[in-house]
């Protein structure tokens, strides 16, 4: 486990976003406003030199040092800047943390061995030096140490004597004992107590009885002190849930050409496709990272509708974002990680490839990255007698792998013109015996996304049936009104529409419909609606209906048949 | 299938030396047998053969290959070319991609489609956003060869160049294209492109279609009534197919 540690922050922010305005002796403040009065929130080298603490006044800090330069502290843009800094430190592991305002936590468990160099150094340690590197070339000062625990890591970065440590195994003992207490990560009342005893240092702790320690202080001193030695695990959470399947591709120089992107990824599709062909998975998501010589991480994703680990397609979805990708000065390391997976027998592992090429999956999958899966839809019937909710466009990739769910395309409530037996309020509640074998659900729940094209025959087929010729091919989203309409008795016979007069031949109907009482619906908030199929002087077909009552009757156009 | 063989000869003759006149010959002769062995296993209708075949022989016959030939995009206009689209799909074998415009007033209705024998279980929508993503997608599909009829409604007319590029998308995938546009008005200029069958399916009283094939590939004036080949057709709930209508003074006027 690495602790870094960037004392200097805030301050160091302030001096690389003002580059160069501020002469590098001038003390640096930042300074926070708390009951009235300015408090000294940090301090950089030149002030801290000149005896300036954080938690002083401002008042006290200019009558110590008169040439100061302050600025407004700015925590939330610090905490952003640590956690961004934290994500460029993935460049060395995927398992990186924030830690508390200034810290970071970074375990190179398995990863260190990748940066040991030519130059004999051993990877641990040139891990630390190219990190310390980099970020002073960024104008961060930094310290940084290696240990079994993040207890022991986090005391050598802050207390230790350099500013880079590496403890081998074994060493935490020794390593330890010559920090003062405070480096356990106890409060500010506990090291003084600790301090007033005569343990100063974390040595001096070693032989102290825990019982009475235990008594005077609580758990804390042992508890830390354990996590230290490592006697006692510490869980630290990481920033970002990394995926485990996950491979990285380094450069010595960094890279701009996108041609060189391209194969860069292909690479990493074939190391990432093997490992989950190995493990019996595919992906469903996955995600390639860039990260950029200026410390920037770019990121872009790709979805699957079903889980994949082909590389051709894999490799082919994500041809369409490298564009997207911007280079900037160069990209370092490349990194490719799957995000949701699931079980993938071998046998499927070929979809796409040249054996089955009527395999669906690839193809939605291409469109879906394009145009954005939720516009990739199939028709999903809802069982309402409303002709308008009566079906529903869901994206086909937004659930997938589950079955169809059980529901029927419920029939409309027919109720020719039969008022007085068109009664029950429940519309069509009452008139849904379900076929055997198949399950309700409650009203108002949507029914389960399916994936249409798995099951092409079976009951999926027959739940659209039933229908005949009442409903037409489209449905306007918005049913139109309709202007200069003439009525011979109850039967429409003409009307004006789209800038066309049509006069009607023929009108069948009407077909009552009732709006669900128990659901706010504006659009059926006119009441209850007699549908007309009418076909005008030309042949054309359109589904028309009055609301309102033959007094005040209203008509529109909601649909036009084939 | 004559049409076929004379026109090929003849181009072929215009332009090269004989021998190669005897070559085109031989190889439109060859075409023919095949696609009357086509025609004869699947049945039409079935994807993987050659065609596919609208179910009314009158029609059917009158193709050159028995059938809207797979591997190809048509197009289909006037005010009931969703219908004419849908009894396709429903006759396609497997599924069937169908774009959409985002903007359009008016949305697939599956209850409607179901009507005409196509399921909408076997229906991906697919909203564009613009004519660009439109072609895009329409040409990755019929390249995809997994859907069996990939349908796009263009908001404007498909250029020559874009109708080639989707031709040619559809010969690599196999896949039949159906690009439909529901005209208003009869009096629309079809503009040049490189389809391989355009048709006009309008409305007519009673509940009919009046199909009328505009031009064909492959089909040549001679030996056809053409141009201004139509027929009145109707759809029939009971056999779920089309069927020719008879002549006016000789049927009860039905309900739609």
């Amino acid at each position: 486990m690495v602790s870094l540690w960037l004392p200097r922050l805030a301050t160091d922010r302030i001096r690389r976003r003002e580059a160069g305005a501020l002469g590098q002796a001038q003390p640096l403040l930042t300074v926070t406003e708390a009951a009235g009065r300015f408090l000294v929130a940090a301090v950089d080298r030149a002030a801290a030199s000149a005896g300036l603490a954080p938690g002083i006044s401002l008042a006290d800090a200019r009558a110590l040092v008169s040439e100061i330069a302050t600025r407004p502290a700015d925590p939330v843009g610090d905490a952003a800047a640590l956690g961004r800094l934290a994500e460029w430190c993935g460049r060395y592991t995927p398992w990186t943390a924030a830690e508390r305002v200034d810290g970071v936590w970074l375990d190179i468990t398995g990863c260190a061995h990748l940066f040991g160099g030519p130059d004999l150094l051993d990877g641990e340690s040139a891990l630390l030096e190219d990190l310390l590197g980099r970020l002073l070339g960024f104008g961060l000062a930094a310290r940084a140490a290696l240990a079994e625990t993040p207890g022991a890591a986090w005391a050598l970065a802050r207390f230790g004597a350099k500013d880079r440590a590496v403890i081998p195994a074994g060493g935490l003992r020794s390593a330890l004992a010559p920090l003062p207490v405070a480096s356990l990560r106890l409060g500010a009342a506990t090291v003084g107590g600790l301090s007033r005893l005569g343990l100063r240092r974390v040595g001096d702790l070693y032989p102290v009885a825990r019982a009475p320690l235990a008594a005077r202080f609580g758990g804390e001193v042992a508890l830390r002190l354990d996590q230290a030695l490592g006697r006692v695990a510490e869980p630290v959470s990481p920033r970002r849930v990394q995926p485990p399947y996950r491979v990285r591709l380094s450069f010595p120089e960094p890279i701009g050409d996108p041609r060189d992107i391209a194969r860069g990824l292909e690479r990493l599709v074939d190391r990432l496709a093997e490992r989950l062909a190995d493990d019996g998975l595919g992906c469903r998501r996955v995600e390639f990272a860039l990260f950029r010589a200026d410390g920037s991480v770019q990121r872009t994703a790709v979805g699957a509708a079903r889980a994949t680990r082909d590389p051709a397609h894999l490799v082919r979805l994500f041809a369409e974002r490298l564009d997207e990708l911007d280079p900037g000065f160069g990209i370092e390391t490349l990194a490719l990680a799957a995000l949701a997976m699931e079980k993938l027998a071998p046998a499927q592992a070929d979809i796409g490839g040249e054996n089955s090429n009527t395999d669906l999956d690839p193809l939605l999958d291409r469109l879906g990255n394009r145009l954005g899966f939720t516009r990739v839809q199939c028709l999903v019937p809802v069982e309402s007698h409303l002709p308008d909710r009566a079906q529903r466009a869901v994206g086909v990739c937004q659930n997938p792998g589950t079955t169809p769910s059980p529901s029927r395309y419920a029939g409309p409530s027919l109720s020719l013109k039969g008022r007085g037996e068109a009664a029950s309020p429940l519309g069509s509640v009452d008139e849904k015996p379900l076929s055997p074998g198949q399950g309700e659900y409650l009203d108002g729940a949507a029914p389960k996304p399916l994936s249409p094209l798995r099951e092409r025959e079976g009951p999926a087929a027959k739940r659209w049936e039933g229908e005949g010729v009442s409903r037409p091919l489209r449905l306007l989203r918005w049913p139109e009104p309709v202007a200069a309409v003439t009525v011979e008795g109850v039967t429409p016979a003409a009307f004006h529409w789209r800038r066309r007069n049509h006069r009607l031949r023929r009108a069948v109907g009407p077909e009552r419909i009732e709006p669900e009482w128990w659901r706010e619906d504006q659009g059926w908030a006119g009441g209850a609606r007699d549908y007309w199929r009418v076909e005008d002087e030309d042949g054309r077909r359109l589904w028309l209906y009055r609301e309102g009552g033959e007094e005040e009757s209203r008509w529109f156009v909601h649909g036009v048949f084939g | 299938m004559s049409g076929t063989g004379a026109a090929k000869t003849e181009a072929a003759g215009t332009r090269v030396a004989k021998t190669k006149t005897a070559k085109a010959g031989v190889l439109a002769e060859l075409r023919r047998r095949i696609a009357a062995i086509e025609r004869g296993s699947t049945g039409g209708g079935e994807i993987g053969g050659a065609v596919l075949a609208l179910g009314l022989a009158a029609i059917d016959h009158a193709l050159p290959r028995g059938g809207l030939g797979l591997g190809a995009v048509h197009e289909a206009i006037g005010s009931a070319a969703t219908g004419f689209a849908a009894v396709l799909a429903g006759r396609a074998r497997g599924p069937v991609l169908w774009c959409v415009g985002e903007a359009a007033a008016d949305g697939l209705y599956g209850a409607g489609l179901a009507a005409f024998g196509c399921d909408p279980a076997r229906l991906v929508v697919l909203r564009c956003r613009n004519a660009k993503e439109m072609l895009w997608a329409m040409e990755e599909g019929l390249r995809a060869a997994a859907p069996a009829m990939v349908v796009a409604e263009p908001a404007s007319p498909v250029g020559l160049g874009a109708s080639r590029r989707l031709q040619l998308a559809a010969e690599a995938g196999r896949t039949l294209g159906l690009v439909l546009r529901e005209t208003k008005g009869s009096q629309t200029r079809l503009a040049p492109s490189a389809v391989a069958s355009r048709w006009r399916v309008d409305t007519a009283p009673n509940g009919c279609w009046r199909i009328e094939l505009l031009r064909c590939r492959g089909l040549s004036a001679a030996g056809h009534n053409w141009p201004g080949k139509h027929w009145m057709v109707e759809w029939h709930d009971a056999t779920g197919g089309l069927a020719l209508v008879a002549p006016p003074g000789d049927r009860p006027d039905q309900a739609a």
